[in-house]
């Protein structure tokens, strides 16, 4: 089953995917008017079709900071590795997502307020977090020994940053979170598409996460035969 | 020539009869003793004329539904025109951000893809190498024995 499970995971991906691309240019346009008929301000038309993969990555980035966490926690609680590849593979992976977020953030920002980026909350809290994701790979890569430890505190120091930029940032450019926030308010014909996205991408993220631990897993297991090729004089 | 004659006379002495049926404009004798138009009294004669016509009110409001109706058509289409323009110019946009999101995804797998090729077949190599590290010696030994 376990050998099985990524290509399942990818596989339902692929066929969500697939669906949510079409309910997605099926979805009426987004605009409003003003009382005199004029348009409102909000209007993003045809832009807001990039809002169901960008937001979507966006859920699957603070997933996974959560689930690196998490992980984090146990490992430093239990010192048991299994949680170190889990907490590993899933900031490799946010590390993929975030960069999705941002640049298809960067690209709407430019089409809604015409300008590729500005020094919002959400947007400056988005890229920190990034960067300490990133931080947290080139430390697992350069720290040493002590590494896993480091890396650990460093991914649950991310994983407290997301509350806020989710909804404690308050008011910016950026649409309301929460109850009465954009997602919560979607139209009909809008809020199939968007879950099923959001579906399509929490499996892709399951099937990259498992991946990626089983490549951790691999990693490991090449360094231990190294220890044993060196002892038994076949390396040098 | 005599027929036009008469149909013109015929039209002039119908329209003096009618200019004098109409109401005669309210006069006001204003302080320098000039003799002036009432305006009150006259706007009030058309608004009482008006009235009284019950077809001439309904074509007012009939006149004035349409042109607010005429306004608001017009605002509906320059607002669609507009929506269609922003619909075109933002294609580009989702062009972009479709094609970022499919790019950074494939280099992603791409990447785990060819490191896990690479990590499976190192492990196969070492696992060679130490299998006949540990079985040299044994043979050697058993050549000995």
């Amino acid at each position: 089953m376990k050998k099985f499970a990524v290509p399942i995971c990818a596989g339902l991906a692929a066929i969500a995917f697939a669906g949510s691309l079409w309910m997605i240019f099926q979805a009426p346009l987004q605009f409003g008017y003003n009382d005199d008929g004029s348009l409102n301000g909000s209007s993003l038309f045809f832009n807001q079709k990039i809002f169901y993969f960008h937001v979507a990555h966006a859920f699957m980035l603070f997933a996974a900071v959560f689930v690196a966490g998490f992980a984090s926690i146990a490992f430093l609680r239990t010192r048991d590795a299994k949680w170190d590849d889990i907490a590993s593979a899933a900031v490799d992976v946010a590390i993929a997502f975030g960069a999705v977020v941002l640049v298809t953030g960067s690209i709407w920002a430019k089409a809604a307020w015409h300008v590729w980026w500005n020094w919002e909350p959400r947007l400056t809290m988005s890229l920190l977090l990034w960067l300490i994701l990133v931080g947290y790979a080139l430390v697992r890569k350069f720290a040493g020994a002590s590494a896993d430890r480091v890396a650990a505190g460093m991914a649950i120091f991310g994983m407290v940053g997301v509350p806020f930029i989710y909804k404690m940032v308050g008011q910016d450019s950026h649409p309301a979170a929460g109850r009465n926030g954009v997602v919560a308010t979607l139209q009909a014909g809008m809020k199939g598409a968007f879950w099923l996205a959001v579906t399509a991408f929490l499996l892709w993220f399951v099937a990259l996460v498992i991946y990626r631990v089983q490549s951790i897993r691999a990693e490991r297991e090449l360094r231990e035969l190294r220890e044993l090729g060196l002892d038994a004089g076949v390396l040098s | 020539m005599k027929s036009i004659l008469v149909a013109l006379a015929v039209l002039l002495g119908s329209a003096s009869v009618a200019r004098a049926d109409d109401p005669v404009a309210p006069e006001v004798k204003r302080d320098d003793g000039v003799v002036a138009v009432d305006a009150k009294a006259l706007r009030k004669t058309c608004v009482d004329a008006m009235n009284a016509d019950k077809t001439f009110a309904a074509d007012i409001v009939k006149k004035a539904d349409a042109d607010a109706q005429q306004k608001r058509d017009d605002a509906t289409v320059a607002a669609h025109q507009t929506a269609a323009t922003e619909v075109a110019v933002n294609e580009r946009h989702v062009v972009l951000a479709y094609a970022a999101m499919w790019i950074i995804a494939a280099f992603f797998v791409i990447f785990l893809w060819r490191r896990q090729r690479a990590l499976v077949a190192e492990i196969a190599t070492l696992r060679g190498d130490l299998t006949r590290a540990t079985a040299e010696p044994e043979a050697a030994k058993d050549k000995k024995s």
